[in-house]
């Protein structure tokens, strides 16, 4: 391996230290042939973090996992319908049953008070539909970003709006119980 | 130059746009999160209607600005030095390519990923699908850390060679 290619190595790790970036930058300046290799280089690591930033969207994608009978699992199976025989089989047999309790009286039902003006009713189910319907809308120019090719954009923007939906959705869960 | 016409330029030139702000950052998520930066810089200046004569050297010019941005609002210093980071500036606007010469590009590197043998492809996807660095990607494979820069090197090189029998470069091989 030549200086120079060492020197372009050391560069695209990130690891050159300001002399040698100096000694690069010079040798990519008195030669239009390294200026073209240079840039050969740095877009191949370019394109590669584009391709596979691809296809970590397309595996990562939801799909319906394939189902495989492994030997464990027809073990825990197995072990799951013993389990759930013997069980059958006590109550069959029966324990003897618990002496009835006396039932309390129920209460006289009361007239359901009207909302109090300082409490409103909320309407969470109309916030979640909201929620749920930017998180669609969120969904749709990511599919858009995705059929443009803008892989990464596409990525970040998911994790965003996933982010963004969780947090709500918590906000919400929050409010509901404090109501 | 227009509107419509500034932000053409950038869908056509915008693998060679990511491709110079990764070459300033050799970190993928910053040069996404640039790249966006600059798009927006793109389109503001579109908007304001701004006479642009050449639009390459001028992105590239807002891309480096923006890099700085970048490195500066976070505390830290540029990790490439400004001397190289112009040559580089002046490396892309030399050798800058089409957008179809980009895609014909894109497709032939994923027909030479497909021919690398196995191990080869399980140490590039540690590394760009999965985006770790080599200390990770040595221990995914049971490698030292030493081992896996070599492997990489030679991947590279393997890669630039396939594309070369393609005739998918803009430069010749350089020593």
């Amino acid at each position: 391996m030549s200086r120079y290619e060492a020197l372009v190595e050391r560069y695209l790790d990130g690891e050159e230290t300001p002399e040698e970036a100096e000694e690069l930058s010079r040798l990519v300046l008195e030669d239009p042939a390294r200026a073209g290799s240079l840039y050969d280089a740095v877009m191949l690591e370019a394109n590669l973090h584009e391709i596979y930033a691809g296809v970590a969207a397309i595996q990562d994608a939801p799909r319906v996992r394939s189902f495989r009978l492994t030997p464990r699992l027809v073990a825990a199976c197995t072990i799951a319908v013993f389990m759930l025989a013997g069980l059958a089989v006590l109550l069959v047999q029966g324990t003897p049953a618990p002496a009835r309790l006396p039932q309390p009286v129920p209460a006289a039902p009361q007239p359901s008070a009207p909302p109090t003006p300082e409490a409103p009713v909320r309407d969470h189910g109309s916030k979640r539909e909201e929620i749920e319907r930017e998180y669609r809308k969120g969904l749709r120019e990511v599919e858009r970003k995705r059929l443009e090719g803008k892989n990464g954009e596409s990525d970040k923007k998911l994790r965003e709006i996933e982010r963004e939906r969780e947090k709500q959705l918590r906000e919400l869960q929050r409010r509901e119980a404090d109501n | 130059m227009n509107s419509v016409q500034s932000v053409r330029e950038l869908l056509e030139k915008r693998r060679l746009v990511f491709g110079f702000i990764f070459a300033l950052t050799r970190d993928v998520d910053t040069a996404e999160e640039v790249f966006q930066d600059v798009s927006v810089a793109v389109l503001e200046e579109s908007v304001r209607g701004s006479e642009i004569d050449r639009f390459l050297p001028w992105v590239l010019a807002v891309a480096r600005h923006r890099v700085a941005d970048y490195y500066r609002r976070r505390g830290r210093s540029r990790p490439v030095p400004e001397e190289l980071e112009a040559t580089m500036a002046h490396v892309f606007e030399e050798n800058s390519e089409s957008r179809d010469q980009g895609a014909r590009r894109i497709r032939g590197l994923l027909d030479c990923v497909d021919q690398l043998p196995p191990r080869q492809k399980q140490i590039l996807q540690c590394r760009y699908r999965d985006r770790q660095p080599v200390e990770r990607v040595a221990a995914a494979v049971g490698w030292k850390r030493e081992a896996v820069k070599v492997a990489l090197s030679k991947i590279r090189k393997a890669l630039l060679d396939c594309l070369r029998r393609k005739d998918l470069l803009e430069g010749a091989e350089a020593s």
